[in-house]
Formats: structure tokens, C-alpha cells, sequence
């Protein structure tokens, strides 16, 4: 561990390493090799060293691990990061020349402070994930998920949109399985503009990215649950639950903070397809017969897909909103309110009589990089390794009104045999306090699971089982 | 509104206190003497060991509890008048109050069962059953005044207590009096697979051995334990767990029919018709043949409780002891049982069994099975999860067991991606019945 904090410091002094006589790519070559070395000496000494099997010793004595000093100095440490990565990246061009050769090899490019964030994320899930294949190695979902999200981050997040870049210029970053809304911006008008210059390919990526969210997206919930993504292929999800794994046990799961997420999520969610909606619709607008669709029709065929939602939910869950989903019903309503306010209050640049960049850019700001990154990852020794994944991915909430509503996925109970001993609650990092269910023997369908399985493990008499084999019918 | 009154706030009082307190007839108020809140009893060990916070352990959250209604009073009960049917208690400040019901009920649980040993009030003996045990151990365990431990008593919690002790780099030592690990429940067969597994960890097992005496050099602290071999080891804390007795006390002079617990009929209630005793302290009048009178099993007392809430709420509810199942984690190794398999001591000639393990031994089955007529009566499981549910189907219809061998996948719970062992089970099995 202490091999791995001298890699950090030495990746700050590749930052001011003309000072220090030595050429920036040389330090970083030492930061990052020093990092690695330092991750897999503690993997090994901590687990590798002991027999398989959980081994959660002494994690809630822990200053690192229970928000003692240790926590929150590397709390503040991640956000000092984020901040400089965010706002003031002329700071970093020492460290992000280190990572020239790199970049260059790559794409052809020199380095930017994205580029650099993106070795460090990619570098930190294949790290961290070889910790949790060894902390977890005896189970097999465990190992097989974990190199799904160590395959995805390094080949589709990190390696191929490099590769394309230098393949086509034109063309957008795109990372192929972050979907909108996680990438709010995929509908934006240069990005567009890009795709459709890119001919052939571009189309067939922006083609893609339309059929992921309503087509790829559903038909894998429906089978697997959210979990098909946001624990095996997201790149977020990937990073908080390798790097992140440690922090697990502090999400809280209070019935208060499940209430605070609901609406949380939602929110977002319904902030983010309106603001989309509007940005399309408004260069849409304003550059009528530039494109093959309207601003008018481009409306109209939104306002019908998400009609068809509504009486798809409504009438074929009677039963289940009565009780339970006035939230939704809300959602939706907004949603609608939303769209006829952009039809009658806005001209081109308004939503709402606001300007629709405005709340753009706002979205990005406010929820793209403080809220994800920031708070998201920064606070991972607070809050909790999920908490952008739990109260902030609209991603997730659109995944978790499926899983909700549509899936075959839930975590089954052993009848009677839970000890009520909190293990499975304490080590969900979503919050969900799956004991409550566990001990009343009844199977857990949630919005927010993940599917991690983490819980599953940690039961001391093996009650709980995730499966896809649920009648999507019957909702707890 | 009838008052109840529930001592001892465990599985047991706490499922049928909640229970109570959602319908409109009762006014519950529940005492305890060991914690503010329901914290689950099984869960002392992941305490000691840092796997959970205190608060973690608590199966209902505290607005759960606020918002219930019930009355939860900390205080320690000391008297009961059955005549004017009131009962005494101190509260922490060490005030009484008298309190009048019109229904009681026993949930006091369990006491570490100790026997006649010299010494055994030193500091570093204790047992592990309460939060004030769990206080004790921690102070006699710590790193810089304890290097070795000895467990006395090979059960599920000295199986649990060497992996706390253990886990804070002490060297641990079991003194248990029967052949293997705990073969006074399980078939030797399966004794050995668990004992080979908790030696593998680095806990010493000392089988057919007792303890005499425990010893000390300043008269205050232990320093070792004396073995019925004449051998003394050094130890400067001793865990005693050769099983538990019910916890009684107050009720000497009751009047209600005790034996080794509280006794009561099959609608929990007591010789009282207003006393009702639940979970660990009731005893069994009319146990089933293949159950015992007193089982102290979590999974019991809240059964118990759930059968005790019906009998008050809708009338004439009767407790039935099904078919047993418990579990159990002895380091890594998990353990599930469903049914009938007896030890080989008591097994009768009727009974059959037939044993699998894997080549390393970190999985194994053990069926049991009538002889003349090949009637399933039973399974235990290490390392494999198997669903409850199904086995409670086959022990319901008497399947017979080769069916339950032929169709064992059905009861799969292991987690997806595992590798299954059924194949390997059947061939074995088929090889040895022809």
C-alpha cells in the first residue's frame, strides 16, 4: 500500500519534474509502475495470503474504511484531483506530457488531461479488479464479471475510441456501450454533425446509439436485469466496484436515503430527457432541411413513443401502480408537461423560456461533472462506492424502471433460513437493506440492484440467489 | 386493549412484540435487560470481528421501532406474583417498578452452560451468548495480553468463537470431548470433512479431551487450563461453549412447571393460562419424535414467536415442530441440513446413509435414508447450497431416495457460474447401490 502512495507522489512530482531535472515521461512511467506494484502487494498480503472465502476482517475498525482520517484525506485528495482535471488542467501539462508517448502510440495525438484520466481509470479498474478477482476467487460470477468489466473499460471504453480516432478524424469519442443518457451528449448537434459526416460508419454508430437505448437495452433487462450493464459493462460501475469495492459497506440504508434517491434519480432522469429533447429540437429547428427530420415531427414522434410507455405501464400494471408507483405516474407527467412546453413556450434556443444551452451546459456542469465525478468518485471513502450510480445515472433509473417493471431478474431467498445477521444489507452498495427482505422470505426486486451478488456472498448460510428465472408478473 | 408484557427482546420476543403491536388489541411492552434495540444474536461474532457496526446488526431499523408502538423498557425483571399477575423490574438507574398483565411471556433465551470446574470465574473465562460476553472477550483477547486461547467445546459457537479469537493473530486451541467436531450432530463421516477443514486454518483440535481445572499464576487472571490427559496448556483465555442451558432465574419461585426450561403445551402456553414462554427457555411438553423438547436454534424462536403471534391474534394456533432444517458457517466452509441424518452413535440399523465428498473435501453430501423401504429422511450439505423448499416437498411426499438422488439438481442454489457436483454425487451413489 505504501509503495502505491510513493506512485502517487511520484506522479505528482512528474508535474513539476523539469524542476527536478528528469523528463516527465520517465516519472510517469515510475508513478504508474510503483501504483501497480503497490495495488498488487496489498492484494497480496491482504488476500492472495489467506485461503479463499470472504475475508471482511477488521473493515469497520479501519480509518480508511470507516470515514476516519484516512477517509477523508483521500477524499479530499480525489476531489483536489477532480477539480484540476475539471477546471484547471493547464496545472497538469507536466503530467499529461509524461503521457505523450502513450497517446501518440495510440491515436496519433499528444496527450490531453482526458487522455490522462482515461490511463488512470482504465489502470485503476485492471488493478483494483485483480484485488477483487483474488479477494472473491471463490466464486466463479464473481471472477467472470469482474473480467467483463476489466474487457470493457480496457477495449471498448479505452482502446478502440483512441483507435478510431486515428482511423477517422471526424468521427466523436464514442466509448460503443455507454448509451444516452449516460452520455448525455451523444444527440448534441456536433456530435451529429460528426456521425453524419462520417458517412457509412457514423450513421451506423449513431444508428447504434439510438437502438441501445430503446432496443438492445430492454430486451437485455428483460433477461438479465440492470445488472446485464451496470455491474458487467459500465465503465462507472466498473470502477466502483474495483477501486470502489472497499467502500461498499458505507451506502446507507435507510429507508429515508431510498426515498431521497427516488427522487433524486428521477429528477435527474426527466431534467436530462428534457433538456436532450430540447437541444435536438431546437437545432432541429433551426436548421430545417439540413436534416432528414423536423423539429415538428422529431416532437411528435417523441411525444407517441412516450404515450405508448404510459398505456404500455398503465394498463398492464393496474394492480402494481395503484400501490406503489405514483412516483412514476409523476415522471411521466413531468415529462409530458415538459414536452408541451417546448412545443408552445420555446423558439428555437427555449425550454421553458430558458435557454436551452443554458440548461445544457448546466446539466453538464452540475450533474456530468460534479455530481459523477466529484461526489461520484471522490466521496467513494464517505458515501459509499455507488452513490452517482444510486442517486445520480439516469442511465440507471431508465434501467431500473425496466428491471422494475419488465424483468426476470430478482435475488431469490432460501425460505427460512435467514439469521437476520445484516451481512447482505451492511455490504449492498446500493443501500438496499436486503436482510429486510431476507428475513420476512420474500425475493428481492429492486430498482436500484445492481446484481452484483456481493450479497449473496457475504450471507453466512447462503440464502440469497440471483436469478432470471422470476416471473416477470409478480412483483414484491 | 390487553397489556403484554415480553421478556427478553431476542428473535424470539422482539418477531412476536412487532407482531402484536400491528393490531389494535394489545399494548405491548417489551424488557430487556441486555440492549436498547433487537440486535441479532448470531451476528456477536462479525462484531468482533469488524465485519459489521453495532447498528448493522439490528434487524429492523430504529424508526421501525419508533413508529411501532411498542413499549421498549430497559430493565431486568426480578419478581413475578402470578396471583395478582404482576411482575417486578429494575431499571438501569436501578429503580423498581411494579407492572400488572394480562399476558406474559418468556423470551429470556439462553445462559452459556458451565460445568463444576475450579476456577472458572477467573478473568479470561467466558462464554459467548450475551452483549456483556462479547464485552468481556474483547477485553480479555486483547493483542498485547493474550497470544493463546483455548475453546472448550466443539459446537456451532465454539466453532465461531475460534475464528474470532483466531482472527486477532491468536493461537487457538479446541479441547473437545467426542471423537471429531461436533459428531455429537453429525455423522462421523461429515465430522471429519468439517474437523479437516477448521484444522486446515490453523486452529488445533484436541479431540476426546476435557478440561479439569482452569489455573492461575496471580490468582485473578488464567493462565492455563488443565486437561483430563494430565497435560496443562497455557492459555490466557478460555472460551467455554459445550452448549447452553435456559435462562430461568427469576422464576424459582414461580410456581410454573420447569424442567430443564420453562415447560409449556402446543399453544407455547405455560401451567399459567395467562404465561406463555417462546424460543429458547420454552420447553416442549409433547416434542415430535424426531425433534428435541428444547432447541436452542434461532430459526426455532422465530417460528415460535410467528405461531405465538397467530394463537393471540386470530385464537387456537398450535406450534408443530416440521421438518428440522438449520445451517451453519464453520470458517469457509458453509453447512445446510434438511430432515433426519443422525450421528453414528445413535443411528439405528434402519437408517442408511451415504456419504460424497469431493477429492479436496471442500464439498460434500450426506443422505439418509430408511433402509427396508429407501424412504429419504434426510440431507446435509457442505459447500453446496440447496433449496429448502424442494427438500421440504420431497420430505412431505416420503419420496424415496433415489428419486431425491436422481432429480437433485432441482434443489440448485448454489450461485450462477459455480460448478455443480450432482454428477459426481450420482455416479457415486449409483456405483455404491448397484
Amino acid at each position: 500500500m505504501y509503495t502505491g502512495l510513493i506512485g502517487i507522489a511520484a506522479l505528482i512530482s512528474a508535474g513539476i519534474s523539469n524542476t527536478l531535472g528528469t523528463t516527465p515521461q520517465l516519472m510517469a512511467s515510475i508513478a504508474l509502475t510503483l501504483i501497480a506494484i503497490g495495488v498488487l502487494g496489498y492484494t497480496y498480503s491482504s488476500y492472495a495470503a489467506f485461503g479463499p472465502g470472504i475475508k471482511n476482517n477488521g473493515v469497520v475498525f479501519r480509518s480508511l474504511t470507516q470515514r476516519g482520517v484516512w477517509a477523508y484525506a483521500s477524499a479530499v485528495g480525489l476531489t483536489a484531483f477532480y477539480i484540476l482535471l475539471y477546471f484547471f488542467d493547464s496545472q497538469l501539462e507536466g503530467i499529461i506530457s509524461g503521457f505523450d508517448p502513450l497517446s501518440k502510440m495510440l491515436s496519433g495525438n499528444p496527450a490531453s488531461q482526458w487522455f490522462v484520466y482515461g490511463v488512470l481509470y482504465t489502470l485503476a479498474i485492471l488493478l483494483f479488479g485483480i484485488k477483487f478477482i483474488v479477494k472473491y476467487r471463490h466464486s466463479r460470477y464473481q471472477i467472470i464479471r469482474t473480467i467483463s468489466v476489466m474487457f470493457f473499460q480496457l477495449i471498448f471504453a479505452f482502446l478502440l475510441p483512441e483507435l478510431m480516432a486515428r482511423l477517422n478524424g471526424d468521427l466523436p469519442y464514442y466509448d460503443l456501450k455507454n448509451m444516452w443518457p449516460l452520455n448525455y451528449y451523444l444527440f448534441d448537434q456536433y456530435a451529429v454533425d460528426g456521425f453524419i459526416s462520417a458517412k457509412q460508419l457514423g450513421i451506423g454508430l449513431l444508428l447504434f446509439g439510438i437502438a441501445s437505448i430503446f432496443i438492445i437495452s430492454p430486451i437485455l433487462t428483460y433477461k438479465f436485469g440492470k445488472r446485464w450493464y451496470c455491474s458487467w459493462v459500465c465503465g462507472c460501475g466498473g470502477l466502483a466496484e474495483t477501486a470502489g469495492d472497499a467502500f461498499r459497506h458505507l451506502s446507507d440504508n435507510s429507508v429515508r436515503a431510498w426515498k431521497l434517491e427516488r427522487w433524486m434519480i428521477h429528477s435527474i432522469l426527466v431534467l436530462i430527457t428534457l433538456s436532450t429533447v430540447g437541444v435536438i429540437h431546437s437545432y432541429l429547428r433551426e436548421g430545417e432541411g439540413n436534416y432528414w427530420l423536423s423539429a415538428d415531427l422529431f416532437l411528435g414522434l417523441f411525444s407517441l413513443v412516450v404515450i405508448l410507455i404510459v398505456s404500455l405501464i398503465y394498463f398492464k400494471r393496474k394492480e402494481w401502480l395503484a400501490k406503489d408507483a405514483k412516483r412514476s405516474i409523476l415522471i411521466i407527467g413531468a415529462l409530458i408537461v415538459g414536452l408541451s412546453g417546448i412545443h408552445f413556450l420555446s423558439d428555437s434556443y427555449h425550454i421553458f423560456l430558458i435557454p436551452t444551452y443554458t440548461l445544457r451546459s448546466a446539466y453538464g456542469f452540475f450533474i456530468g461533472s460534479i455530481f459523477s465525478g466529484v461526489i461520484g468518485t471522490g466521496f467513494y471513502p464517505l458515501l459509499g462506492n455507488r452513490v452517482w450510480c444510486r442517486f445520480g445515472c439516469p442511465m440507471a433509473a431508465i434501467l431500473g424502471i425496466q428491471q422494475k417493471l419488465f424483468s426476470k431478474f430478482q435475488i431469490s431467498t432460501n425460505s427460512g433460513q435467514c439469521i437476520s445477521c445484516g451481512n447482505c444489507s451492511a455490504y449492498c452498495e446500493m443501500g438496499i437493506d436486503v436482510r429486510s427482505y431476507a428475513q420476512k422470505q420474500e425475493p428481492i426486486k429492486r430498482a436500484s440492484c445492481v446484481g452484483c451478488g456481493i450479497c449473496s456472498e457475504v450471507c453466512p448460510r447462503g440464502v440469497l440467489r440471483l436469478e432470471n428465472t422470476a416471473n416477470p408478473n409478480q412483483l414484491s | 386493549m390487553k397489556e403484554v408484557y415480553i421478556i427478553g427482546n431476542g428473535v424470539a420476543g422482539s418477531t412476536l412484540a412487532l407482531n402484536l403491536s400491528a393490531t389494535d388489541s394489545f399494548r405491548v411492552h417489551l424488557i430487556s435487560d441486555e440492549s436498547d434495540f433487537f440486535y441479532s444474536r448470531t451476528a456477536l461474532m462479525y462484531l468482533y470481528m469488524g465485519h459489521l457496526t453495532p447498528e448493522q446488526t439490528e434487524p429492523y431499523e430504529r424508526n421501525h421501532w419508533e413508529k411501532s408502538g411498542v413499549n421498549r423498557i430497559r430493565g431486568r425483571v426480578f419478581t413475578l406474583d402470578r396471583n395478582a399477575k404482576t411482575l417486578g423490574y429494575r431499571d438501569v438507574e436501578g429503580n423498581s417498578h411494579q407492572k400488572t398483565y394480562d399476558i406474559l411471556v418468556l423470551a429470556m433465551g439462553s445462559l452459556p452452560r458451565f460445568l463444576d470446574w475450579p476456577n472458572s470465574t477467573l478473568k479470561g473465562v467466558s462464554g459467548l451468548y450475551h452483549l456483556k460476553d462479547l464485552k468481556a472477550i474483547e477485553a480479555y483477547t486483547e493483542p498485547t495480553k493474550c497470544k493463546e486461547a483455548v475453546i472448550i467445546g466443539g459446537g456451532l459457537i465454539g466453532v465461531e468463537l475460534a475464528e474470532m479469537v483466531h482472527s486477532r493473530g491468536i493461537q487457538t486451541t479446541m479441547v473437545i470431548r467426542e471423537p471429531y467436531f461436533w459428531s455429537s450432530v453429525l455423522p462421523d463421516s461429515d465430522a471429519q470433512l468439517v474437523q479437516k477443514h477448521i484444522e486446515a486454518q490453523g486452529i488445533h483440535i484436541l479431540t476426546e479431551t476435557e478440561i479439569s481445572r482452569f489455573s492461575s499464576e496471580d490468582g485473578q487472571h488464567l493462565s492455563g487450563v488443565q486437561l483430563s490427559s494430565g497435560k496443562e496448556l497455557r492459555v490466557q483465555f478460555a472460551g467455554v461453549c459445550i452448549g447452553v442451558t435456559p435462562n430461568t432465574g427469576f422464576l424459582s419461585e414461580s410456581g410454573l412447571t420447569m424442567n430443564e426450561g420453562v415447560v409449556v403445551d402446543e399453544y407455547l402456553q405455560t401451567n399459567d393460562p395467562s404465561i406463555y414462554a417462546i424460543g429458547d427457555c420454552a420447553e416442549l411438553k409433547y416434542p415430535s419424535d424426531e425433534r428435541r423438547a428444547t432447541e436452542a436454534v434461532w430459526y426455532v424462536a422465530r417460528e415460535m414467536a410467528e405461531t405465538l403471534s397467530k394463537h393471540l391474534i386470530e385464537g387456537a394456533t398450535t406450534y408443530e415442530q416440521k421438518h428440522w432444517f438449520n445451517s451453519a458457517k464453520f470458517f469457509d466452509l458453509e453447512y445446510q441440513t434438511y430432515g433426519q441424518v443422525s450421528t453414528s452413535s445413535k443411528r439405528k440399523n434402519s437408517e442408511q446413509h451415504f456419504h460424497w465428498h469431493s477429492k479436496n473435501q471442500h464439498k460434500g453430501i450426506t443422505l439418509s435414508y430408511r433402509a427396508h423401504d429407501r424412504q429419504f429422511l434426510g440431507v446435509n450439505t457442505f459447500g453446496i447450497r440447496l433449496k429448502q423448499s424442494v427438500f421440504e416437498q420431497w420430505l412431505d411426499a416420503s419420496e424415496s431416495v433415489d428419486t431425491v438422488v436422481a432429480q437433485l439438481d432441482r434443489a440448485h442454489f448454489d450461485p450462477e457460474f459455480s460448478k455443480t457436483y450432482y454428477n459426481d454425487f450420482r455416479y457415486a451413489f449409483l456405483s455404491n447401490n448397484g
